[in-house]
């Protein structure tokens, strides 16, 4: 990369204008960007101990619903237990809600991505959405090299086409030159001597 | 006068004009012909103007550095510097017709090295063009290269933790495996393992 960029210059700018950014950072799908959300949720509340049937209803329900609260009263009790350990004291379902907001905007993409490994191993009921996550990240990644590659490829040969183009006019064109300067000073000695001996 | 003649002594002593009553002094000096420069880049001349300046006078090549072409004591000077386009205008307007011959050579020549001129970027061009097409490969894996080292260093589980083989894989399959650029992180041993 470094060889082609310092050949044509403009193929380096063009790389970092496509790159720069969050471009190649934040994964876009909505459907990835919600299931994160309600993962974390899930993490959040998994760091109390429950009951099996617990953790399934909660992660059934968060998972469905998002952190919407559920009649359910042991799903209840469950997020409820996890509240208090995790705020020192009883707190409403919209602290959750809150809690996840600043949890999600706090965790990049990629260290979601990092976690999702120690995420399933801690919850193996999580298997199939922590397999579901990975497949969006892959179309997002499959899909947004594609797309950036496919630009970055045009990009590029219009700027090789562009720089070999003015090279190779101005070889020609000093090629020229050399011969019409030769060619104007053949028709200035030609002019001379016909002045100078008219015969 | 011709140049370098002499007036006798008796020419330039004052005399009595005819019809004259009192004595007056006149005082005559003989001036040597000289070379006076006179550019004539700034002025305009229309087809007849040009035409009456290039009709007459000896033609010759100008030595000066200096760009312009000068007339001067009807002697014509002409800059090997002059562009090709003022030297057709001077040889429309007045050379042509004192020397068809040398300006008919002298456009045939330049016909021909505009031809070539047109030859020569129409054949490098193509050349240009298939290169560029025969080496597209391998931009676009060195473009995938770069992209992949840009991604990994967001998410460097890509190429190292748990998520590495599949997508390793996805990205590999997007280009021939065997085209991997020696730069890029990912070689062929990984792509084995990430295959198997």
């Amino acid at each position: 990369m470094s060889e082609l960029i310092s050949l044509h210059p403009g193929c380096g700018q063009e790389f970092d204008k496509a790159t720069n950014g969050d471009k190649l950072d934040k994964i876009t799908s909505r459907k990835f960007q919600i299931l994160k959300e309600r993962l974390i949720t899930i993490d959040i509340c998994l760091q109390k101990n429950m009951e099996l049937h617990e953790r399934e209803a909660l992660i059934k329900v968060v998972l469905e619903q998002g952190y919407v609260p559920t009649k359910d009263r042991s799903i209840v009790k469950a997020v409820s237990a996890a509240l208090v350990s995790l705020f020192r004291s009883k707190p409403s379902v919209d602290d959750l809600s809150e809690l996840v907001r600043g949890v999600c905007s706090s965790t990049t993409d990629a260290q979601f991505l990092s976690k999702l490994q120690e995420m399933r191993s801690r919850e193996a009921l999580l298997e199939t959405e922590v397999t579901t996550v990975l497949g969006l990240a892959h179309q997002h990644f499959q899909a947004l090299i594609k797309k950036v590659l496919k630009f970055l490829s045009a990009k590029f040969q219009q700027i090789q086409e562009q720089d070999c183009t003015i090279q190779i006019r101005n070889l020609a064109a000093s090629q020229r030159e050399e011969r019409h300067r030769v060619s104007r000073r053949i028709l200035m000695q030609e002019m001379q001597e016909t002045t100078i001996d008219p015969s | 006068m011709a140049s370098g003649s002499e007036l006798a002594s008796d020419q330039l002593r004052p005399r009595l004009l005819k019809g004259e009553s009192v004595q007056a002094f006149l005082s005559a000096a003989f001036l040597h012909t000289s070379e006076q420069a006179r550019p004539i880049t700034t002025e305009l001349h229309n087809p007849i103007q040009l035409r009456s300046l290039l009709s007459v006078g000896h033609c010759s090549v100008s030595n000066s550095t200096d760009k312009r072409y000068l007339r001067a004591s009807g002697s014509i000077r002409i800059s090997p510097g002059i562009s090709d386009d003022t030297l057709l205008s001077l040889i429309d307007n007045g050379l042509q017709a004192r020397f068809s011959k040398s300006c008919e050579g002298w456009k045939l020549r330049k016909s021909a090295s505009d031809k070539d001129f047109d030859l020569s970027m129409k054949e490098n061009s193509d050349r240009m063009v298939r290169e560029l097409a025969k080496n597209a490969d391998i931009r676009d894996r060195t473009i995938l290269g770069a992209l992949l080292d840009r991604v990994s260093a967001s998410f460097p589980y890509v190429y190292t933790g748990h998520l590495g083989w599949p997508l390793l894989t996805l990205f590999c399959s997007m280009l021939d495996p065997k085209l991997l650029v020696p730069e890029s992180r990912i070689n062929c041993e990984l792509l084995h393992r990430g295959e198997d």
